[in-house]
């Protein structure tokens, strides 16, 4: 099954949310999409589940209009939070599943093996307004795959997580992935995204500015992020043909090539006088990739 | 189980378990009990109150003092002594009052009260009337007739038989059913205003609480805006229905069993009088207003950004609601006015009027058939209207007027 998003644009009068967005999620695969605020990654998430209709495009889930299948089989975890503060833990996920049309009895099973994966099993008769935020966070993720969606979308998912919550629920996600689910989801943070997307799209008002493979991206700029450890000096690396710009990082250098050829004569250089601690190029970051090409800023 | 079936039940039923649906049912139970058990509540807080005394000085060389008749509130007593001397007792506090009876114009009774504080109202109402039968007696007295002829008089009463001679033209109503019809209506009027006013709020807080907290997102993308709304009219009409039932129910179980039965009786009685069309008409009133209210609070409660909001947006319509039941209250003096009529006909208001000028006056049935009908399309007009900026409008997040957001509403739902 492949989700299959084909010259998508959404206009509201002469604003263009959406303009012209083309991408593929494919079976097994998580699909990152990625943007400022008011890019119209919601926007783009809010057609896809039928809530606003497209002005132009179209949205196929394996060849057929989304918007003529089953509702039931995606899963929508939203940017903010969406739970009855009133409504114990395990009624809520259960409301929430049998709306997605699962059995009370299907669901049960479901909702025990969540709730211990999370670590919420002793929470399941609380009200969810007395739990922390993460938790909350934990129960709207449950509430959103509770019932084995086949398209997950995951706006913000990261949101209020701590680390160890965070990593949780990466391992729900990718073990999602494993079973063949397509997910979709947007985040402000770009390491999560490099370390769970397989292809992203990159949002600027509404254009997508790249689609396709992270490593692609990367590819584009290729290897001009150096960091060196040894007995330099700031001013005098800054002074070297081929180096855009130096940042000191406690001990270590950070300094942007402007290509990736530059490196072999600069490693001569600083090896000239022998042994250096550490010479380590690589590609950009994403989070400096998107500051590069979604804000027009260098690092 | 179907999504609109899951969502009614997860309406009705959670708003049936919560405290504030069992304290304002426990609340109005209390009130009707109140209500039947009156004359035993006045009972024991006036239990206690010690009777006023008046001292009546009686200047009419008559026997106007005989007329005036003992009571739990008030006890007469004749003066003993000099006007002077009874209107120092009552500055001393001995007596509560003394009441001066002399003649006027040769034939008629005067009355003057002296009092060291005026009286409360009830007391005063009752001294009140027993001196104007007072001073009727005495006149009729004054007449010389016979005890008989006087008590003739006073119990002479000349029914007005109407009749309607067109032969195109129904009957009219006798005076006693106007009477009920205008206290049953008003009733109506009185249950309709406070159920639509109370249930108004509550489901439009639902659904600002719902859209505010992003829920309405995740249920709209599992179903259609429609069963959405549906369910919440539908669960929040059941809500009121189930509360309805539950105080109708007491009220008649209390009408039988308290007071010996007394109020049973009367409620009977009240019925009985009452034609089989109006009671389905006030019937059909009151469950099309509860549906109206309820959708346009569905309605208004979708274009609020938050919660807090609801009230500000509720305003207008509770505006509306006082309007016809201020209009309601002053057709039970005057049920044909031009202002009565007008606004039995306009859908916002014609719930608690109509049922009255149905019941009232001798209008034609097909005047409450057309109201009915403008009211009935109004549900229909507005829901379709709702349809078609419901979706968008839970999405709205905007600031600004209501038109505002209606159009942007409907913009974001194409």
């Amino acid at each position: 099954m492949t989700l299959t998003i084909e010259h998508l644009t959404k206009r509201f009068q002469d604003f263009h949310a959406v303009d012209n967005l083309n991408f593929v999620a494919e079976q097994g695969e998580i699909f990152g999409l990625i943007g400022q605020n008011g890019a119209g990654k919601t926007t783009t998430f809010r057609m896809i589940l039928n809530l606003l209709a497209p002005s132009s495009g179209t949205i196929k889930w394996a060849d057929a209009s989304v918007h003529t299948l089953n509702r039931d089989m995606i899963g929508y975890l939203p940017e903010e939070r969406g739970l009855y503060p009133k409504m114990p833990v395990e009624d809520q996920l259960m409301f929430f599943g049998r709306l997605r049309g699962c059995s009370k009895a299907a669901l049960k099973a479901e909702i025990d093996d969540w709730l211990e994966r999370f670590y919420l099993s002793d929470k399941r008769k609380v009200l969810t307004e007395t739990l922390s935020k993460g938790n909350q966070q934990k129960v709207q993720l449950i509430a959103s795959l509770i019932h084995k969606p086949r398209l997950l979308i995951l706006d913000e998912p990261f949101s209020g997580l701590d680390p160890v919550n965070a990593g949780l629920l990466k391992d729900a996600i990718v073990s999602l992935k494993k079973q063949g689910t397509v997910i979709i989801f947007s985040s402000h943070r770009m390491d999560h995204v490099e370390e769970l997307c397989d292809h992203i799209c990159l949002l600027k008002r509404g254009k997508s500015l790249f689609t396709g493979a992270i490593i692609d991206l990367k590819k584009q700029f290729g290897k001009i992020n150096l960091t060196i450890r040894g007995p330099f000096d700031e001013m005098e690396l800054s002074k070297i043909p081929g180096v855009v710009s130096v940042a000191k990082d406690k001990d270590m250098y950070r300094l942007l090539l402007s290509h990736e050829n530059d490196a072999r004569p600069i490693f001569q250089m600083l090896t000239t006088d022998g042994f250096i601690e550490r010479f380590s190029l690589d590609y950009l970051s994403l989070e400096e990739l998107f500051k590069r090409k979604v804000a027009s800023t260098l690092v | 189980m179907s999504k609109f079936l899951l969502l009614f039940e997860q309406s009705y039923i959670s708003k049936l378990k919560t405290k504030s649906f069992y304290i304002t049912t426990l609340i109005m139970l209390l009130g009707i009990t109140a209500f039947f058990m009156w004359p035993t509540i006045s009972g024991w807080f006036s239990s206690n109150e010690k009777p006023v005394t008046i001292t009546v000085a009686d200047q009419t060389k008559g026997s106007a003092i005989s007329y005036f008749k003992n009571n739990k509130k008030i006890i007469f007593k004749p003066a003993k002594q000099s006007v002077k001397q009874e209107e120092h007792r009552v500055v001393t506090g001995k007596v509560d009052a003394l009441l001066i009876l002399s003649l006027k114009s040769g034939s008629q009774l005067d009355a003057q009260l002296r009092t060291k504080k005026p009286f409360e109202l009830n007391t005063q109402q009752m001294l009140e009337e027993q001196v104007r039968s007072a001073g009727q007696l005495f006149t009729i007295q004054q007449l010389k007739l016979t005890a008989d002829q006087a008590q003739r008089i006073i119990d002479q009463k000349t029914n007005l038989n109407q009749k309607v001679i067109s032969p195109t033209a129904d009957k009219g109503k006798s005076s006693q059913q106007k009477t009920t019809a205008t206290i049953v209506s008003y009733a109506v009027a009185l249950i309709i205003y406070l159920f639509v006013l109370s249930y108004l709020s509550i489901i439009s807080s639902e659904i600002a609480a719902e859209k505010d907290s992003r829920i309405m997102e995740i249920i709209i993308s599992s179903t259609s805006p429609i069963v959405h709304l549906l369910s919440r009219v539908c669960g929040v009409l059941a809500l009121a229905m189930t509360q309805f039932t539950v105080l109708i129910g007491a009220a008649l179980i209390m009408a039988r069993v308290l007071q010996s039965g007394k109020y049973w009786h009367l409620i009977s009685d009240l019925f009985s009088s009452l034609t089989a069309g109006y009671t389905v008409f006030a019937i059909l009133f009151f469950f099309f207003a509860c549906v109206l209210y309820t959708l346009l609070g569905a309605v208004l409660g979708s274009l609020v950004n938050k919660v807090q909001d609801v009230g500000q947006a509720v305003m207008p319509v509770t505006m509306v609601l006082m309007v016809g039941f201020f209009i309601a209250i002053s057709g039970m003096s005057n049920p044909d006015t031009l202002l009565i009529k007008i606004f039995s006909f306009i859908p916002f208001t014609a719930s608690m009027i109509m049922p009255m000028r149905i019941g009232a006056t001798d209008m034609s049935l097909w005047q409450g058939f057309l109201s009915l009908v403008l009211l009935g399309l109004t549900i229909v007009g507005l829901f379709i209207f709702s349809l078609r900026f419901y979706r968008g409008s839970v999405l709205t997040y905007t600031n600004g007027s209501f038109i505002k957001k209606i159009k942007q509403a409907i913009q974001l739902s194409k």
